[in-house]
């Protein structure tokens, strides 16, 4: 039963933190692009939202309440990076600002509400990923859930990555904090738009 | 010469912002999405007989197949030479030994599982035959592994009481696994 737990664990993790299969990193890049160490308690809270998302869909999968065609939850994960890399963008500004602020301003209810809603996509697409390679025969609550242990434990390797990142960045004169999170989201909305022309191209 | 303005100043900055943003883009562009590398097995141990349930993607499949065999093309068909064939590349890139002793690999049946998706699930049942009850196994998974650099193969190991055990073979694991009854 240990083993079982690590191996679903460890699949997790590599799943989320592969490079190759960057579409939850640049996700989480989007969402997380203006913030920086000193914000970690709210981003705990930000991507727990998106962690409270797919845990639903994961939960529901496993159930077997929900199944959603595979090309579509792959073509609106892209979609959810976009939206996210917009909202960023279009925040900067606001965000670039709460460093200097006294007391900076939490980050809206409609942030967290997005993180969650998106996080119930990416969700169907970790579900039906685990369905594939299991089958349908396949008791998969257990491994379901190892699985979302590890990337829970991927997300957050990766905010911390990309706050070191960040701490470098917004300490170089040519950039600092608007541009850092003007140029995280523009990568970002450009890898989604990639992603989603070449999944619907596909289909 | 001209003296540049606070307006000039503010956007010509956002210009080298937007310059190295877009410099930035085609690299997460140019590498496009990656399949998931991954093949699950139940191995179910009764005895003298060893069970392996192997799933795998078709078109992972194929390929390794085609470079297995050398047959250009080489298709995952329902067929006694697929599975045949099969065996021979599950003998090299999946070995397994009881007690020291290499086992040989029999494909007793095979079929296909289609997603919405239209991806395809290849599974294959083998058959093994210890030539004493199995005390030790050890189990190497490496299918794929000369394909991709990412594969990951995760086994799961079924007791005859019931306990079940898994193990995680990443590419470039060269060390077999053991398990005990």
């Amino acid at each position: 039963m240990a083993s079982e737990f690590l191996v679903y664990l460890r699949l997790g993790l590599t799943h989320i933190a592969d490079l190759a299969g960057y579409d939850h990193i640049l996700f989480i890049a989007a969402l997380t692009a203006g913030y920086v160490a000193s914000d970690w308690r709210r981003l705990v809270w930000l991507v727990t939202a998106f962690t409270l998302g797919h845990s639903i869909t994961l939960a529901l999968a496993t159930l077997d309440l929900v199944r959603a065609p595979a090309r579509l939850v792959e073509a609106l994960i892209p979609l959810t990076i976009l939206v996210t890399a917009g909202h960023t963008l279009m925040r900067r500004r606001e965000l670039a600002a709460d460093g200097r602020a006294a007391e900076p301003a939490r980050p809206p209810v409609a942030l967290y509400a997005l993180a969650t809603v998106f996080g119930l996509v990416h969700g169907l697409g970790f579900s039906s990923f685990l369905r594939r390679v299991l089958g349908t025969e396949e008791r998969i609550g257990w491994p379901l859930f190892a699985f979302n242990v590890g990337l829970e434990v991927g997300q957050l390797v990766i905010v911390g990555a990309l706050l070191l990142l960040a701490a470098v960045a917004i300490r170089t004169p040519a950039l600092g904090r608007t541009r850092w999170i003007a140029i995280v989201s523009v990568v970002a909305a450009t890898g989604g738009a990639w992603l989603f022309a070449s999944r619907v191209a596909s289909a | 010469m001209r003296a540049v303005g606070p307006a000039s100043r503010l956007v010509q900055s956002r210009l080298r912002a937007v310059a190295v943003a877009l410099l930035l883009a085609p690299l997460v562009g140019a590498s496009g999405a990656h399949d998931v590398h991954l093949s699950f097995t139940q191995v179910t141990v009764d005895a003298r007989r060893v069970t392996c349930r192997v799933r795998v993607f078709r078109d992972d499949l194929e390929l390794a197949m085609a470079r297995h065999t050398g047959v250009a093309g080489w298709k995952a068909e329902a067929s006694v030479a697929v599975d045949s064939a099969f065996a021979t590349y599950f003998a090299r890139a999946f070995p397994l030994r009881a007690d020291g002793a290499t086992l040989v690999p029999r494909v007793t049946s095979s079929g296909g599982e289609r997603d919405e998706a239209g991806e395809e699930v290849r599974w294959f049942v083998v058959a093994l035959e210890a030539p004493r009850p199995v005390a030790a196994l050890s189990l190497h998974a490496a299918l794929f592994f000369e394909l991709y650099g990412d594969q990951r193969n995760v086994v799961r190991v079924e007791h005859p009481d019931g306990r079940r055990h898994a193990l995680y073979f990443a590419a470039g694991d060269g060390r077999a696994q053991v398990v005990r009854f």
